[in-house]
């Protein structure tokens, strides 16, 4: 303190201020300041919040109940049931997509009732769908095919349709398709169509087309007759 | 309020030893409340009087004292009352103040100090009479005297005062010897004093000049007695007159007060009005009784009949003084008493204790600080940068406050709209979720509505169209068998290739709102044309049962087998369905 009594004025406010310089700037630049800014940024984030509030629409409740829906679904999953219970008889009606054996059994069916297959092969329908899915691709250069095939599973053409359309590949009706021309008498062919229904799987003439041979029979023989079908296996 | 701030860091107790050059008597003071307490008390007669200080200090260490700070009463400091022209309340600056007050003082310490000569010492100490001193005085000076003549003069004058008294059989050797030693603490040749004042009222007739209370010694004295007490590790922070020092006990009065201390060979007054000191005498005459010299110093005074009388009076048995004095001046002297004032404890002791502890009458005792004295408050450095920390501790609890009542208000404000946020998310969230939940099993409900409905027209198809189109075809070619006569010739059966929009019922709806599904062309040649018109109508015939039309029947004229004459039959036979049936159609469970 003596030290400090001999200091003169002028020293002496030069030390004061200096003092004050260095704490008040210590306090301000570790303590006041980062609080002020911790106050600030938190006033900032309720201004923000503020306005998020204001801004904040509450939407809707939904117009249906979500246990109302569970309930539907329940329904649909019964319903879904006992149609896949359905189908499951019809689908153990049909042939194997790759079905050799019902091939062999239509050719056993016709030498057995004496009518003779010209032509046998496996065709293919053409769903119009395809066509516009082609149009489409063209409209949205990035579509995959693979989604228009997948797009396609599910097209069930109405009835309005040829069957040879409503079955082709990549509909939801789709089965392998057999075109056999057949030559025999009318009788001989219609029973091969009647026998058709008693193989073992299911086969549908799905196209028809009858005609006389130009060759006149002989005299107490049947007219020998041209029978163009399109099976559905 | 500073003040009292500072009292604080004042010491709580405080040794206040006293001496008048033979004995040096010590007591420690300690602050309870607003009372002052005797904690220790010590004595010495040691001649020396560093031994002396060594003494009690040993003594009050011993009985627990720590150490700390000490004052000092001393006879050779000086009190008086000086006029000046400097007002209190325009003081100077200190260093003009200070020389100010040792030009003044100086003439007076000098004259002071005499009474701390070899012969006052002795006549004080009782080891000889003041006739006696006479006589060795005016041999050392050649006067006439009962014991010789000028021969004598010539004899003693270059003597000391001390040696022609031993020599005279008027004193010992060891007395002489005691007051020598004495004398190295109350004496010095010194002309460097130090000075300590305090500020008193206007002098009455000579406007514009003031008195001041000063106090001095030699600065050789002063740090001589400030060794002593460092060596035994205390710190001497002040010195007081050893006369003068209990009017620290009175008490403010608007009416004229004096004091009247009585001290072994000596008397002080002083006179105060208006709580200043107008007036302070100090009278030596060790000859006299206190009583005397007493009543002699309060002649001195210009006081009033009605003045208050305090008396200072700590003689040991002597009653009579207080008695004997009140009777002479006829008032009612109070005798100061406090509960400090001991045996070992003199009022003057205790009045410098609480003037230093800043518990007394300030202004009307002053000492000597080392170092001078204390400038004014605002000038003194610790007050400065007491003041500077003070400031800076309020502009820093000023801006923490400013801080915590802004922090409080945000912090308030937000968790309020944090609250009001969280409850409105909280619904958002709950709301968005059934939306979602909804959404997702709408989703679902549609995708299985999509599978169920396609496993329907799988079913559809598969078991019931596709079988009723084996039937048709059976029954067409039944039709066929039956309606065929002997005069039809059947050319061919074909099946019409229907080529249709997605939904081409609309417009290819009859008037029954019935729409083809399968159609069959029918050639056919017959030999006349009412065989054909049969064969048509059997057909119809045939198909009805069957919900089968025949349609755009033709019959035309044309050569047939063999180029025989004939008419050519064409015509469709169709299957109808309404299209209500087609489009809703629905599994027969």
């Amino acid at each position: 303190m003596n030290k400090l009594a001999k200091l003169k004025q002028s020293e002496q406010i030069l030390i004061a201020i200096t003092l004050f310089v260095i704490i008040i700037g210590a306090y301000s630049v570790f303590r006041f300041v980062p609080k002020y800014q911790d106050i600030s940024a938190q006033e900032r984030s309720a201004a923000k919040t503020e306005r998020k509030l204001l801004k904040a629409r509450i939407p809707n409740e939904p117009d249906q109940d979500a246990q109302q829906l569970l309930s539907q679904l329940d329904d649909q999953e019964h319903a879904m049931a006992l149609i896949s219970d359905m189908a499951d008889s019809v689908q153990q009606r049909l042939a194997p997509l790759d079905s050799q054996e019902l091939r062999v059994l239509i050719s056993q069916l016709a030498r057995d009732l004496k009518v003779r297959i010209t032509t046998n092969e496996r065709i293919e329908g053409k769903a119009p769908a395809l066509k516009m899915v082609a149009q489409k691709k063209r409209k949205k250069k990035n579509q995959k095919t693979a989604n228009a095939n997948e797009e396609n599973k599910n097209i069930a053409l109405p009835a309005t349709y040829s069957w040879l359309d409503r079955m082709a590949p990549n509909t939801l009706y789709h089965r392998p398709l057999q075109r056999i021309e057949l030559v025999g008498q009318y009788r001989r062919i219609r029973e091969f169509i009647q026998e058709l229904d008693n193989l073992p799987w299911q086969v549908t003439v799905i196209r028809m087309k009858i005609e006389k041979q130009s060759i006149t029979p002989l005299r107490g023989y049947a007219q020998a007759l041209k029978a163009e079908l399109v099976l559905a296996l | 309020m500073l003040k009292s701030l500072l009292k604080l860091g004042k010491a709580k107790s405080i040794l206040v030893c006293e001496t008048d050059g033979f004995l040096l008597r010590a007591a420690v003071y300690t602050r309870t409340g607003s009372e002052l307490a005797v904690l220790q008390t010590a004595e010495s007669q040691q001649a020396d009087m560093a031994d002396a200080v060594a003494d009690v200090i040993k003594s009050l260490k011993d009985n627990g004292w720590e150490g700390g700070e000490a004052i000092l009463l001393s006879p050779t400091v000086l009190s008086t009352i000086l006029e000046l022209p400097v007002d209190p309340k325009k003081p100077r600056p200190l260093a003009q103040m200070n020389e100010l007050i040792r030009w003044e003082a100086e003439p007076l310490l000098v004259q002071h100090t005499t009474q701390c000569s070899v012969g006052n010492l002795l006549i004080a100490r009782g080891y000889m009479t003041r006739e006696q001193a006479d006589a060795v005085m005016d041999l050392q000076q050649g006067r006439t005297n009962p014991a010789g003549g000028l021969e004598l003069m010539e004899k003693f004058s270059l003597r000391r005062f001390g040696d022609l008294a031993e020599e005279l059989g008027y004193i010992k050797r060891s007395q002489l010897n005691a007051c020598l030693a004495g004398q190295e603490w109350l004496k010095s040749n010194d002309d460097v004093i130090e000075c300590g004042w305090s500020p008193q009222g206007e002098v009455s007739d000579i406007p514009g000049t003031y008195h001041w209370q000063v106090s001095a010694v030699t600065k050789t004295l002063l740090q001589r007695w400030t060794t002593v007490f460092q060596m035994q590790g205390v710190s001497l922070q002040a010195m007081y007159p050893l006369a003068g020092s209990s009017a620290c006990l009175l008490s403010n009065s608007s009416e004229e007060q004096v004091l009247i201390e009585s001290h072994a060979g000596m008397s002080f007054t002083m006179q105060m009005k208006g709580n200043h000191i107008v007036e302070q005498h100090l009278y030596l005459d060790s000859s006299k009784s206190p009583f005397e010299r007493c009543l002699e110093g309060f002649h001195t005074l210009n006081a009033a009949n009605d003045s208050q009388l305090s008396l200072s009076n700590w003689s040991k048995n002597d009653d009579t003084t207080h008695k004997e004095l009140a009777i002479s001046v006829d008032q009612d002297i109070t005798a100061i008493d406090n509960n400090s004032i001991t045996e070992k404890s003199s009022p003057g002791m205790v009045g410098a204790g609480l003037h230093y502890l800043n518990m007394g009458k300030s202004n009307w005792v002053s000492n000597i600080r080392m170092g001078g004295p204390l400038p004014d408050l605002l000038q003194r450095p610790n007050v400065r940068a007491a003041i500077l920390l003070g400031t800076i501790t309020i502009l820093i609890l000023l801006a923490e406050a400013s801080l915590f009542i802004r922090s409080s208000i945000v912090e308030a404000h937000k968790s309020e709209i944090d609250e009001r946020w969280q409850i409105i998310d909280t619904v958002m969230k709950r709301i968005n979720g059934d939306i979602k939940q909804v959404t997702e099993r709408k989703k679902e409900l549609k995708v299985r509505k999509s599978d169920k409905q396609r496993e329907q027209q799988r079913f559809i198809f598969f078991g019931e169209e596709l079988p009723e189109r084996a039937a048709l075809v059976q029954i067409i070619l039944g039709i066929l068998q039956e309606s065929v006569s002997e005069n039809i010739i059947i050319n061919s059966i074909d099946e019409q290739v229907r080529r249709s929009a997605f939904l081409p019922v609309s417009t290819k709806l009859n008037k029954n709102k019935q729409v083809e599904v399968d159609s069959f062309n029918l050639q056919a040649w017959a030999l006349t044309e009412t065989s054909a018109q049969q064969f048509i109508q059997t057909l119809e015939k045939a198909s009805h049962p069957w919900d089968l039309k025949v349609l755009n029947s033709n019959v035309v004229g044309r050569a047939g087998p063999l180029n025989l004459d004939g008419f050519v039959v064409t015509l469709r036979i169709v299957k109808l369905v309404s299209a209500d049936s087609l489009l809703n159609r629905e599994p027969q469970l």
